[in-house]
């Protein structure tokens, strides 16, 4: 179809939800006679959800970079000692609601607030505990790990310190995951069981991950993973790893990037939504990184980084 | 942007854990093979979804509610083979049920039509990792302020009002401008695919 056809304009129109009942029609009668146009409305919307399940990388945030919520402190929860509600109001921004139902109609149902929940660049505090899912909130635990400087072409996201995988075994861990390395963080929302409770709560979490440039390693993959429990159950006492944790989560997202690319002075950017469900109580963070080709199980790892992780709590109304 | 490759997958498991519940190698069997074959048909339910759903946001919700069924239901498909049929069949029911639900809305378009598109989108297989792969090297082409405009009108959650005041533009200068990328890129992909089909 030539790109100037004024069908475009209109499949444009639909699929960006401002259609008038004027413009759907029209564009209705002309695909139920015209099986190119459907096949070009079916690729425009091919491109379209391909286009929305990116993740946005730095390029993106620099567009964004003036909004409210990058002008919020940086909650570094671990050091500033707030209280999670007096953390999240320090970093909390009222987006407002958008509804105009014309152009944007498409970002209508968009959280009316978000609360940053976490913004955690590894600056200060002291390294995670190599213990397994931490029994507390606020701090990391997981595998053995180190906070670095700027090192074998990596320099930190943000600020001057980064997060170095070292270890993909802490004790207990099943060795049938101890290829990866492992990192968890409570955090808990009994705070917000009023914002949660109505059922249209949506989490959101990203982190930066990359690798140095070493020996043997030829590249390394990332993963993050979200895990929304209804009570601490799941993360104390027993197993220090995740496998009870998918099962007692009531909901769960995870995200992965199968092989981060080769460039050590480039991030790579994870990020996942999650809509919480009432009974909400807890969420667990798990990042893991490996590298590629997996190394034997228990080897020590050497330029696997992580940094910049940030967690926001926002509303979106469930479909109806 | 670099896609890479990526993979979601969301599950309600219904039932609070008592804490000492661990993943039975069958019940990680389950999961692995589930995530392998969502894996691997996620981007086509997500584009089939899109183009039954008039809003992005709105196809987001209901592929949300379309793996939550896959996942709970996963037990029913008797082999993988049987995968991707069975979850683009879930996939078309949340659709066109989120139209019912909705009503008569003069906004969307008629069954006659939504079921047309079904059956064709179903049928069709445009090769889902080529097209991806070549919209991935058609947004490298494209000048960093459009590809950068792209990334901040996709990133979830943006306000389209906040992101046109942002690059001094109106709302409709930017709709029209991000139209006239898309555009773009959907004539870069098929000439992508064209040429190397040709090779």
């Amino acid at each position: 179809m030539n790109p100037d056809d004024p069908a475009w304009e209109l499949i444009g129109c639909y699929l960006g939800g401002s259609a008038t009942p004027e413009q759907t029609r029209q564009l209705e009668a002309l695909m139920l006679k015209d099986p190119e146009l459907r096949e070009a409305f079916l690729r425009y919307a091919r491109m379209d959800a391909a286009l929305g399940g990116q993740t946005p990388s730095a390029a993106g945030e620099l567009l964004l970079s003036e909004t409210p919520w990058e002008d919020a402190p940086k909650i570094r929860s671990s050091r500033l000692r707030l209280s999670p509600v007096a953390a999240a109001a320090a970093a909390g921004v009222v987006f407002g609601m958008f509804c105009s139902s014309m152009v944007w109609a498409y970002v209508a149902p968009v959280a009316s607030k978000t609360l940053g929940l976490l913004w955690e660049s590894f600056e200060t505090g002291p390294a995670p505990l190599a213990e397994g899912v931490p029994n507390e909130a606020s701090r990391w635990g997981g595998d053995d790990s180190d906070l670095v400087g700027a090192q074998q072409g990596v320099k930190p996201a943000s600020g001057t310190r980064m997060l170095r995988l070292l270890r993909p075994d802490f004790a207990g861990k099943p060795p049938v995951t101890s290829v990866r390395a492992d990192m968890y963080r409570v955090v808990d929302l009994r705070a917000h069981r009023q914002d949660i409770g109505h059922g249209e709560a949506m989490v959101q979490l990203s982190a930066l991950f990359n690798h140095g440039v070493s020996g043997e390693a030829l590249g390394s993959d990332g993963l993050i993973t979200l895990y929304a429990l209804p009570n601490a159950r799941a993360f104390t006492g027993l197993a220090p790893d995740d496998s009870r944790l998918s099962l007692s989560a009531v909901a769960m997202v995870r995200k992965s990037i199968a092989r981060l690319d080769d460039q050590p002075q480039t991030w790579e950017k994870l990020q996942a939504e999650l809509r919480l469900p009432a009974e909400t109580e807890f969420l667990v963070i798990h990042l893991g990184m490996k590298p590629l080709p997996p190394s034997a199980p228990g080897s020590a790892f050497d330029g696997l980084y992580v940094d910049d992780v940030r967690l926001t709590l926002g509303r979106r109304a469930a479909l109806q | 942007m670099h896609a890479g490759v990526t993979h979601e997958f969301f599950a309600a498991n219904g039932e609070a854990g008592n804490g000492v519940c661990y993943v039975t190698p069958a019940e990680q069997n389950r999961n692995d093979v589930f995530l392998r074959l969502y894996v691997a048909n996620e981007e086509a339910l997500r584009g089939f979804v899109r183009s039954l759903v008039p809003t992005l946001e709105d196809s987001r919700e209901v592929m949300q509610e379309v793996a939550v069924v896959l996942w709970r239901k996963f037990e029913d498909i008797s082999k993988p083979e049987d995968f991707r049929r069975w979850a683009f069949g879930v996939a078309r029911f949340k659709a066109l049920d989120f139209h019912r639900k909705r009503g008569r809305d003069r906004h969307c378009f008629g069954t006659e039509l939504l079921e047309l598109l079904a059956s064709e989108a179903e049928q069709a297989d445009p090769g889902y990792d080529l097209e991806r792969r070549a919209l991935d090297e058609c947004l490298e082409k494209l000048p960093r302020p459009q590809r950068a405009l792209v990334e901040a009108a996709y990133a979830p959650g943006v306000r389209m009002d906040a992101l046109a005041e942002q690059s001094g533009r109106t709302p409709m200068s930017l709709y029209k401008t991000l139209h006239r990328i898309r555009i773009t890129l959907i004539q870069c992909t098929q000439k992508t695919l064209a040429m190397e089909g040709a090779r």
